[in-house]
């Protein structure tokens, strides 16, 4: 058992670009191998960090739906929640929202009275950026 | 199946023996890593007893960029007789039996670099003005005179517009495995801000950008990797070659070479056509949003299994995060602004 994947990781990525990189002959393979070690750390930290990145987006994105459907705006029914913490079903979850988000977007550029809730939603898709925005 | 490099040395010595009847040895050959949409391999040849260079570049099972290689090869022969510098164009082989795959053999360009990171401040000037001269000159030429309608759809000047935004709309609905919000708002805006005709039809290089070129002692030697070529609006390439994604250190500086303002004037002088400072906003939209559609692409092929390459992993996740960021620097209404568009 690994108790600290996020360092794990970085731990393994460190040695690939440290240890093996510098034996390697061919430049093919050593950018390419450089490459998938830059991956494994950002794989490191979405190990770390993406179910709570995602449950954030949620948060926010539940509740500009939900200020939506106070105002009047017909917003497509989000089918299910969610009930479990593995990423693969957070990621579902996140998808039907954004969909709606999407779908509501539309509405408040072409129905004139929500500019706040258009402002808002722009809000939340830079904000959601900078959270998701990777360190390489 | 992809060869190996002992097997691509071997069969395209004997393939090139037979196209020029004569004696080939392959003296060596390297791979070439990047985002390129075609395999690309450097091989140096001996061709009875005289060293020569050749660039082949076979098709992969996938790639970032899904494009049609007679159209490639047929930019680089309808470019090559031209002032533009392109490698000569050598052979187009579509029998998958020699390398099982598709390729091409071209030139290869000597001693030259592609990386304006190593430029001085001054050889950045340098280069910076033959960039976006040889890119204004591109605009200037007649697409009809060099035959392209041969190989490449000739769109209506009022309309091409709209024909490269659905098309690359069309990639990203297709490809995308997550829902894209900043990428349909960005469509969205697209559709109602549509810019004038283009004020000529011209050859679009269509992947116009600082490391799709080669310089040495800051002369410009050649413009490659002309697979995403077309025919459409000029401001296309210009808005292309300006993409934050190029330079994203640095976004202020064009291309990582020289300041916008700078960069358009050159552009302008070399096409004899005017950059109108509204439609030039909506075409550095669009190709934000077609840099998008490409990186959700690769995401895509990745994921799905076509390709296995690390480059479309890193750049399906990498550029589309860069990619979305730009666009709402564009478009979100409390921008900062950061990379210059609207300013412009």
């Amino acid at each position: 058992m690994i108790p600290h994947v996020q360092n794990a990781i970085k731990t393994i990525s460190n040695k690939i670009l440290g240890g093996v990189l510098p034996q390697i002959g061919s430049s093919y393979v050593m950018s390419d191998t450089a490459m998938m070690s830059m991956l494994l750390q950002a794989l490191a930290d979405e190990a770390e960090f993406g179910v709570s990145k995602r449950l954030a987006d949620i948060a926010t994105m539940e509740q500009i739906l939900n200020h939506a459907r106070e105002l009047g705006l017909s917003i497509q029914t989000v089918q299910g929640k969610l009930d479990s913490y593995e990423l693969s079903k957070i990621n579902v979850h996140h998808d039907v929202l954004t969909s709606a988000l999407i779908e509501l977007h539309e509405q408040t550029e072409s129905k004139g009275d929500y500019a706040e809730l258009n402002k808002s939603i722009w809000q939340y898709l830079v904000e959601t950026h900078k959270r998701h925005a990777l360190a390489i | 199946m992809i060869p190996t490099l002992d097997e691509v040395s071997e069969k395209v010595a004997l393939y090139l023996a037979d196209q020029w009847q004569s004696d080939v040895v392959c003296q060596d050959i390297s791979q070439v890593f990047g985002g390129a949409s075609r395999e690309t391999y450097l091989l140096r040849l001996l061709i009875a007893g005289e060293e020569r260079g050749v660039v082949v570049r076979r098709d992969p099972p996938t790639s970032l960029i899904d494009t049609e290689r007679a159209l490639e090869f047929g930019a680089y022969n309808a470019i090559h007789p031209t002032d533009i510098p392109v490698p000569a164009p050598l052979f187009l082989e579509e029998d998958t039996s020699v390398l099982g795959a598709p390729f091409s053999i071209m030139e290869q360009i000597e001693d030259s670099s592609s990386d304006v990171t190593q430029l001085s401040d001054l050889e950045k000037v340098e280069v910076g003005n033959q960039k976006w001269d040889y890119l204004g000159k591109l605009a200037q030429l007649e697409p009809r005179d060099l035959g392209f309608e041969a190989f490449c759809p000739v769109p209506a000047a009022g309309t091409c517009a709209k024909e490269q935004l659905e098309y690359w709309a069309d990639v990203i609905e297709t490809d995308q495995i997550h829902p894209q919000p900043v990428a349909a708002a960005a469509i969205r805006w697209l559709r109602q801000n549509l810019p004038s005709p283009a004020q000529k039809v011209s050859i679009v290089h269509g992947d116009y950008r600082s490391g799709n070129f080669l310089f040495r002692d800051a002369k410009i030697t050649a413009i490659l990797d002309w697979e995403m070529c077309h025919l459409g609006d000029p401001l296309e390439d210009l808005a292309w070659s300006f993409d934050p994604l190029w330079c994203w250190a640095n976004p202020h500086l064009a291309g990582n070479l020289m300041p916008h303002e700078e960069a358009i004037r050159v552009w302008e002088v070399a096409s004899g056509l005017t950059v109108h400072r509204k439609d030039f906003f909506w075409w550095r939209v669009f190709v934000a949003l077609k840099g998008l559609a490409i990186w959700i692409s690769s995401s895509e092929d990745f994921h799905n299994g076509e390709g296995k390459q690390s480059i479309l992993a890193y750049a399906g996740w990498v550029m589309t995060d860069r990619q979305s960021r730009i666009l709402l620097d564009y478009l979100a209404p409390e921008s900062k602004q950061e990379f210059g568009g609207p300013r412009l």
